[in-house]
């Protein structure tokens, strides 16, 4: 949303306040507690002068006159607070999910519209769309994956009779690289295929830098077999390791590195994807991160040729639709330093279908 | 499988129309030491208080042993179980060691206190540390260090799943931090978690398992162990490489001040020589001499023993005109040496109006300080209320009153402590601007700080005595081992 649009609305909303039912209600209510407050102390006055003990009788209106402040206070103020700010967050994009789960609605039909809304939304619709979208990023090119999948396995075999082992090997990891991106796209899938992927991945762009490029895994855990069972979403890690070696190390005079930690909690799977490339600007960053906070899918239609960055957002906003947006993605980054993703996933040890369940709405 | 005590999720605070924490991600795992190392102090304070209370946030959420303790949509304003030690001790100084620790604590149940069982269990907390304290020695009477001690216990015995240690080289000695270390290192084995902010990479890369490095209120990096490299700062931290300064007369035998065998009630048999122009920097490593130190040159005690030399005159004889020629800098002097009521430019010349004559008329005087001092100073020489300048204004404000007084010397007190690192890099060009001056500096420290980046020497005292001294060539080595 524009800035500008959005400060002459709230500059048009301060000029017309008795447009809107909620100023209404309250000018009166301040009203009713002015003037009861002031029949209070007429009261007082009059009986203090009449010198009767009649006057010890108005205790009990003014604690009466006190819980009523203080309901007003705990039961309407602290309320209305919460939901106009969480209404605030969605409108500018922060959040989603507190609207759908708004704890105090204005009214009951507020409930309703809201619901409406929610069914508007269609998170499937937008599901699918984001999807589409880390599939695309994933393959660049798809004209027919399954025709270049089988395409590269005569090559391989081609290359294995002729006697050259590295096209072969070159070859095979592409194939499998290719396998894991189209295959079984709806599911969550381990932690273990997740990393394999990258190796493969991995395989191929050494066949480009070479020895400039070097990966390391950490799993930060003693029972590493449990964690390399653990579930995520299929490609998430690839296009953040895309990234880091394209926008990071590609750029970087010398050799370049991409550390994969895996750290877990009771509750919690942490991935962090760290590279000592180029970083970034503090401008970008802020950009960038304002885009991983706003969840909106915009850029899912963005014609948009300045195409670095989408991929994360891509990976973050899936991650936030599964999960819930307490989960997500983190970036620090320091220009001529290098960039850290840290990716943060409940720790989910199921079956497949398990997606269903974990979603929040 | 690791334990994750706190976690701070995309948080984001404004206080006053102004972002104090901006997207602010951080967790802490059990047993862990998580540094925190601020470049400014932007959003330190809100951090802080973040983790002690759930007051309400802009944006985030807050997780305590991954339960959400607080976030956007709601902040019960409750307390976490979480213990702050910095320089201003949380304890009661009018009770004894015991109360503090066991008395006034949420557990405490008993309607009858008895010490003896008090002392008792203090005596087993304190055993495996190898430290011995008083229980029932009032707080009051403690040192700075056995209070950092005695607040740590009171938060284990409180049962706190993080301690936080907020800049604790600044005020305890540097031999007292090494056991500080050793306690912490204890209680991260007991699950205890810390969160350990400081200023200096060097300290926190000795004890930390994790350093976040915070800026205007956001993480920009985390650091494993295995990055706790100094190349790794340099490319956050400003270039505090510098120019030295030569002597400006040769070397004599008396120097401007000469300690010949002095001793007082904490100074044993202590002598040293200072030339003019140098810069020396006074290494206390266990924070007992300095307070003497400063009692003599001002005197207000007298040695015990030996004598003081200041331009070959006996200092303590002819003190009532010699006084006049040294000039102190407290610790924290913006909050302790200005006088918030006066003018920027009353301020500045405030101490260059003992040397005036009593007919020299004040305001030619303000007119030529403001025409020789506004290109350093700027605009800010003209304010007519200082308190709402910035720090680093009024760091210039104290600095540069001493410069245009030009004492022969001037000792600054623990200089560096409190600031963040840019204010600590205008500082190290503040104290050059006095050195070109040619006045000589003689900073007084308990920790080394930026210290050494504007010395020409070093002296470090240890019990009192002059245990080592180390030229400027020798620095390098010094970072490296104290």
């Amino acid at each position: 949303m524009n800035i500008e649009n959005f400060m002459l609305r709230m500059e048009n909303r301060a000029m017309n306040k008795n447009k809107y039912l909620f100023y209404r209600a309250f000018y009166i209510i301040v009203a009713l507690i002015v003037l009861s407050a002031y029949l209070l102390i007429f009261l007082t006055v009059i009986y203090c002068n009449s010198q009767s003990f009649y006057f010890l009788l108005l205790i009990v209106p003014y604690f009466a006159y006190l819980g009523t402040l203080y309901l007003f206070y705990r039961w309407l103020f602290i309320p209305y607070k919460e939901t106009s700010k969480i209404m605030q967050l969605f409108v500018k994009g922060y959040t989603v999910q507190g609207m759908f789960e708004l704890q105090y609605p204005f009214s009951p039909e507020m409930e309703d519209v809201i619901n409406k809304v929610k069914a508007i939304y269609n998170t499937q619709e937008v599901m699918k769309a984001t999807k589409k979208q880390a599939q695309y990023l994933a393959l660049q090119n798809q004209i027919n994956p399954h025709f270049l999948y089988n395409s590269l396995e005569g090559i391989r075999g081609e290359a294995i009779l002729a006697g050259l082992d590295s096209i072969a090997e070159m070859a095979e990891a592409l194939g499998k690289f290719f396998r894991y991106a189209i295959s079984n796209y709806n599911n969550l899938v381990t932690l273990e295929d997740e990393l394999s992927n990258i190796e493969d991945y991995y395989y191929i762009q050494q066949y480009r830098f070479g020895e400039r490029l070097s990966l390391s895994i950490e799993i930060d855990s003693e029972n590493k077999d449990e964690v390399l069972k653990y579930q995520l979403p299929k490609l998430t890690l690839q296009p953040i390791v895309e990234n880091a070696i394209f926008h990071g190390i590609e750029k970087k005079m010398g050799k370049g590195h991409v550390r994969i930690k895996v750290e877990t909690t009771p509750k919690r799977l942490i991935i962090t994807v760290s590279d000592d490339g180029i970083g970034m600007k503090e401008e970008r960053l802020m950009e960038l991160n304002e885009k991983l906070n706003v969840q909106s899918f915009e850029y899912v239609k963005s014609d948009d040729e300045k195409k670095a960055g989408i991929a994360m957002i891509n990976v973050n906003n899936r991650i936030k639709l599964l999960f819930g947006e307490q989960y997500g993605i983190n970036i620090f980054s320091t220009e001529n330093v290098g960039t850290d993703v840290e990716i943060t996933l409940p720790r989910i040890f199921r079956t497949e279908g398990a997606i269903d369940e974990t979603r929040n709405f | 499988m690791k334990q994750e005590i706190f976690r701070l999720e995309r948080v984001t605070q404004i206080i006053d129309g102004v972002t104090v924490l901006d997207n602010f991600s951080m967790h802490i795992f059990k047993g862990e030491i998580m540094g925190l190392l601020c470049l400014n102090d932007h959003g330190k304070e809100a951090l802080i208080k973040l983790f002690c209370q759930n007051v309400p946030i802009h944006y985030g959420h807050v997780y305590l042993e991954e339960n959400m303790v607080n976030n956007y949509e709601h902040s019960s304003m409750s307390y976490n179980p979480v213990a702050v030690i910095e320089r201003q001790s949380r304890l009661v100084e009018n009770l004894t060691v015991v109360d503090n620790i066991f008395v006034i604590s949420k557990g405490f149940k008993g309607y009858l206190i008895n010490s003896n069982f008090l002392n008792a269990k203090l005596k087993l907390l304190t055993k495996d540390l190898n430290i011995s304290i008083d229980g029932n020695e009032l707080v009051f009477n403690l040192s700075p260090f056995e209070k950092c001690v005695v607040e740590i216990l009171k938060a284990i015995v409180a049962k706190v799943k993080l301690i936080v240690i907020r800049d604790i080289s600044n005020f305890i000695s540097t031999a007292d931090l090494k056991k500080i270390h050793k306690i912490i290192r204890y209680y991260t084995k007991q699950g205890i978690s810390f969160l350990y902010i400081c200023n200096h990479h060097e300290e926190a890369f000795k004890i930390c398992d994790r350093i976040s490095i915070m800026k205007n209120g956001k993480v920009i990096k985390v650091l494993n162990k295995s990055e706790f490299r100094d190349e790794v700062i340099a490319s956050f931290s400003l270039d505090f490489s510098h120019i030295d300064f030569p002597l400006v007369s040769r070397e004599s035998e008396n120097g401007i001040l000469k300690f010949q065998n002095i001793s007082t009630d904490n100074i044993k048999n202590l002598s040293f020589t200072i030339q003019k122009g140098e810069c020396v920097v006074f290494l206390d490593m266990n924070n007992t001499v300095l307070t003497d130190f400063i009692e003599l040159i001002n005197g207000e005690i007298k040695p015990l023993s030996g004598q003081i030399f200041f331009k070959g005159v006996n200092y303590t004889k002819t003190l009532k005109h010699l006084k006049n020629n040294i000039c102190f800098i407290q610790e924290n002097p913006i909050q302790s040496m200005l006088f918030k009521e006066m003018s920027y430019i009353d301020n500045l010349c405030f101490l260059a109006n003992k040397k005036l004559s009593f007919w020299c008329p004040m305001k030619n005087i303000q007119k030529s300080v403001i025409q020789e001092y506004e290109k350093l100073i700027g605009e800010d020489i003209y304010a007519s209320d200082i308190k709402n300048l910035t720090p680093k204004s009024l760091y210039n404000l104290v600095y540069y009153r001493v410069h245009l007084y030009k004492p022969d010397i001037v000792i600054l007190i623990q200089p560096f402590s409190d600031a963040d690192m840019y204010h600590r890099h205008h500082l190290v060009q503040l104290i050059d601007q006095l050195r070109k001056k040619h006045i000589t500096v003689i900073i007084l420290a308990v920790s080394i700080s930026d210290c050494l980046v504007v010395a020409n020497r070093l002296m470090v005292i240890e019990q009192g005595r002059l245990q080592k001294q180390y030229s400027s060539e020798k620095f390098s080595y010094l970072r490296a081992n104290l």
